[in-house]
């Protein structure tokens, strides 16, 4: 809880009713879409334009109080998380499209306008936004900022960072600073680069300038079964090393399959297959049809059962939603699931892959596979039943040794969906010491006192991390909310 | 000059050789000259390996000596004129692959590497990385990622930004460290290598790149429509308005395309490339040859070969300019804007060459420097009053030493100082005591 007057201060700056801060108001707010850790925020507040994100966030500095930005919540690494019970400045409020210029090719928008209502309001004259994360019905555009989201079919068009040109950002000061440049290259140091993927750490971006593309004239959608895995994987590989640049390759495993064709999206895969491939290639129509077919060549070199292309624009959307639903489809075969998001040379796909059916054996749990084959960033679902005691701890274990086994092959532990909270062990993994203390400094210019989205996406060195742990217990006794413990003064190490 | 050269710092010298040996340290006057026009004499390293370039970098961290790094400094006339340089690390040995899996289409390579190497290297392929920067055969491939060096090509594969993934960098206090991963998709912390692209080695200084690849285009064509500024702009609408993929849509004006003496009418070419496979591009040809009809432009295609001599032609014409600026604009306006520029360069005689992505919003104006340089002077200051005027950016990128004496070559309508505020403090958590390329680049940084 807030004092009474630093809720009246924030009452002032946005109207009462754009502010919560009663317990089971807030609850709602205690995670994002990473549910493993949950904390209540102090309060959420609902601001409606820069300025008042400006003038709440220097109220924080002046209070010292923790706070974090969030949009639709869906992100998957905690990084919404306020587990400094920090003060939430929800962005669903600034949700406007602020100006579409279709013949330069940009579009700004507010940071809580979701993704996919952005391609919707520009379809009409045959544009879209890129960048499709399987949740772009309901995330946010600033979300997608924050996280540097992917999507299926950024194997050929880019994640978010590839398609935000600028920005406008409140800094964890408060300052408004815009960055980036609608047109050409940036002019000093690329700043909105790493504040693109910064998971909210660096500053709340309120205003964005993206790039809409022209749809392609054509699109083939391919779909493959194999009845090995091994077969579809060197399907991938091939496909890539002949030139072809698809603009999505998908795969699922067996228990994925059955797990989504029990949901609404029934595709009704043969039950004995191992893998389905599912593979995008758009362009000119002269050029897609023979591609398609060159696809299929090459399935049918690497033992295809079946493969065939979609007939119309409804089986095509069938088997997209198939694919799409994957994650919350998973539900239908287990209460409970904890997906992990590592990358991995394309070329590792099929050691990978053993070596994860491996785990699976020797810890007794369910992995399902769903993943983006052509860039090798997996999703495995290890599948678990919270009610049994000690499952949840061996589910995350074997996440942990799935990530880690992507980091032993020359990968990395997140492709899209953040480090946040979740991987934040992890990245000590794959980063020495030093690397982390260059992020560690980029944070700090942005971010000096820490206040804005604190203890994610970058651990703090062992030695401040017990420090801080004191800290946080003695603080805890004396406040109730923890809230002053994450001053820099704290801690002179770090 | 020879007279004006001096006996270096002994003491520095010796303590270089110290770090890479003493075969690989020597004083030059020459480069001095080159740099920023310095009086004092440069003291050239040639570290063999990233330890002993963090290592000469820790040094003259300790010394408080400034430092520089050079490729095979062809873009030493890139930024504003740095303060005297004690120290010119080369990264000429530092030219390795370090690791190349073709079919996982990424490549690491140290940056003394040659670009011209690392492309015939990945053509045996079938792969290459997607740029096509104006540039000298031995340009490497660390000097393009400091300058952020693009080309044509950007409107299809985007630029370094969307190609660089990973890093390894030594940064001023001696400290190795590596950003970024190996694989395509990565959001593993913050994407630091995105701050060194452009930097102009004032952050640290690279010693390994890796980058995303793309598939060698197995057939390419290319389009050229001819026309006065009202046709090619309309052309250009048409062209982004349409189903096509260009691999380019390149504004070019040539001293021969711009007929004769008292023609004061402009002639443009739009140069409009298909990668997209013989039937795509036979399919593209014919719709471009449509809207060229349409509007009255002229129309000519090259195929394969020819498109590669084509692009070799226009590099080795563009190599040599002495100015080189870049404009970036909605591409709405682009083409008029280079309408202007040029009306600015034919009243004060300066000969230049537009090269514009228009797509992109981006454009370079490339210019030789005349013996006068009062003319070229007031030539830019034209130009960026004239950028100023519509609100659009104008950068110095490369320039002559009385062009950077009288110009802020990072000078900008949108760089407030709200960023550049945080420019200075990016460039001091990273470089505290200022010792690399103090000066070269935007704010004073």
């Amino acid at each position: 809880m807030l004092a009474e007057r630093i809720i009246a201060a924030l009452r002032e700056i946005v109207s009462a009713q754009n502010v919560l801060f009663e317990a089971n108001q807030v609850k709602a707010y205690d995670c994002d879409a990473y549910v493993a850790e949950k904390s209540l925020p102090s309060a959420v507040v609902f601001p409606e334009s820069t300025d008042q994100v400006s003038r709440i966030v220097k109220l924080c500095n002046a209070e010292s109080i923790p706070f974090l930005p969030r949009g639709a919540g869906t992100g998957l690494s905690g990084g919404a998380t306020p587990r400094n019970n920090d003060l939430v400045i929800s962005l669903a409020r600034m949700d406007k499209l602020l100006a579409v210029d279709f013949d330069n090719q940009r579009a700004v928008v507010q940071p809580g306008f979701v993704n996919l209502v952005l391609t919707k309001k520009i379809a009409e004259r045959g544009f879209y936004y890129a960048p499709d994360p399987s949740s772009q019905s309901v995330c946010t555009i600033g979300g997608n900022l924050a996280e540097n989201a992917g999507g299926s079919h950024c194997l050929k068009y880019g994640v978010t960072t590839n398609h935000v040109v600028a920005a406008k950002v409140v800094l964890p000061s408060g300052e408004v600073v815009d960055f980036g440049q609608p047109f050409g290259d940036p002019v000093g140091y690329d700043l909105l680069g790493v504040i693109v993927g910064s998971e909210g750490t660096l500053g709340i971006a309120t205003e964005i300038t993206v790039k809409i593309l022209k749809r392609q004239e054509a699109v083939k959608t391919v779909l493959a079964y194999f009845d090995h895995v091994d077969d579809a994987s060197r399907t991938v590989s091939d496909i890539i090393s002949s030139g072809i640049v698809p603009a999505a390759v998908e795969m699922m495993d067996q228990l994925m399959m059955q797990a989504v064709d029990k949901s609404h999206y029934h595709v009704g895969y043969p039950l004995d297959i191992e893998a389905v491939l599912l593979v995008e290639v758009d362009g000119l129509s002269a050029g897609v049809e023979d591609t398609a077919r060159r696809i299929a060549g090459i399935c049918k070199e690497n033992h295809v059962r079946m493969v065939r292309t979609a007939k119309d624009d409804a089986e095509r959307a069938l088997w997209w939603s198939s694919r799409k639903m994957a994650f919350p489809a998973i539900g239908r075969i287990s209460p409970d699931y904890l997906v992990q998001d590592g990358v991995i040379p394309r070329t590792k796909l099929t050691e990978v892959l053993r070596r994860i059916a491996e785990l699976s054996r020797e810890y007794g749990l369910r992995v399902a596979n769903v993943f983006h084959a052509g860039d090798g960033n997996l999703h495995p679902l290890v599948c678990y039943d919270a009610r049994i005691p000690g499952q949840r701890e061996q589910a995350m274990k074997i996440g942990e040794r799935i990530l880690e086994l992507c980091v032993d092959v020359g990968g990395s532990i997140t492709g899209e969906h953040g480090v946040g909270l979740e991987k934040i062990e992890q990245m000590a993994y794959m980063f020495s010491a030093a690397d982390l203390q260059a992020q560690r400094r980029l944070r700090d210019v942005f971010n000096p006192r820490d206040l804005c989205n604190s203890g994610k996406l970058i651990p703090q060195p062992a030695r401040c991390a017990e420090f801080r742990d004191t800290q946080k217990s003695a603080a805890q006794h004396m406040n109730p909310t923890g809230r002053d413990i994450f001053r820099e003064e704290e801690c002179e190490s770090c | 000059m020879e007279e004006s050269f001096e006996i270096p710092d002994q003491r520095m010298q010796n303590a270089l050789k110290s770090c890479v040996g003493s075969d690989y340290v020597r004083a030059d006057s020459q480069l001095a000259a080159r740099i920023s026009g310095q009086r004092e004499p440069v003291v050239s390293v040639f570290p063999g390996d990233a330890d002993e370039v963090a290592a000469v970098l820790g040094l003259a961290s300790e010394n408080g000596w400034k430092v520089t790094p050079v490729g095979a400094g062809t873009q030493l006339g890139f930024g504003n004129i740095a303060q005297p340089i004690a120290i010119a690390v080369h990264t000429e040995r530092l030219c390795q692959v370090v690791d190349y899996s073709p079919a996982d289409m990424v490549v690491t390579v140290q940056s003394g590497m040659r670009f011209a190497d690392l492309q015939q290297l990945l053509a045996k392929h079938g792969q290459m990385l997607g740029i096509d920067p104006v540039c000298s055969r031995a340009a490497t491939v660390g000097g393009l990622t400091a300058t952020g060096s693009s080309g044509p090509a950007r409107v299809l594969y985007g630029t370094l930004r969307d190609m660089l993934i990973g890093t390894r960098i030594a940064f001023a206090d001696g400290e190795l460290v590596r950003t970024g991963g190996k694989v395509v998709k990565n959001v593993a912390g913050y994407d630091l290598s995105k701050l060194f692209i452009g930097s102009l080695g004032t952050l640290g200084i690279l010693t390994e790149c890796t980058f995303k690849l793309k598939p060698l285009p197995p057939y390419r064509e290319l389009c050229l429509l001819g026309g006065s500024t009202a046709q090619v702009d309309a052309l250009r609408s048409q062209v982004m308005g349409a189903n096509l993929i260009p691999s380019s849509l390149e504004l070019l004006a040539t001293e021969r395309a711009r007929g004769g003496a008292g023609d004061r009418s402009v002639q443009w070419l739009l140069a409009v490339g298909c990668d997209e496979g013989e039937r795509a591009a036979a399919f593209q040809t014919r719709s471009l040859q449509q809207m060229a009809s349409a509007v009255g432009a002229s129309f000519t295609v090259l195929r394969q070969e020819e498109v590669a001599q084509f692009w070799e032609r226009y590099r080795k014409t563009l190599e040599s300019s002495g100015l080189v600026l870049r404009i970036q604009a909605p591409p709405t306006q682009l083409v008029s804007l280079a309408a202007d520029i040029d009306a600015f360069s034919a009243a004060r005689e300066v000969r230049l060459f537009h090269s514009f992505s228009l797509p992109s919003g981006t454009g370079r104006v490339f210019a030789t420097v005349p013996d006068d340089p009062a003319a070229i002077l007031d030539f830019v200051g034209a130009v960026r009053q004239r950028c100023g005027e519509l609100g659009c950016e104008s950068v110095i990128e490369k320039s002559s030493l009385a062009i950077r004496r009288r110009h802020d070559c990072f000078h900008s309508h949108r760089l407030g100082e709200g960023e550049l505020a945080v420019m200075r403090l990016v460039k001091h958590a990273f470089d505290p005591r200022d010792i690399l390329t103090p000066m070269k680049f935007a704010g004073g940084i």
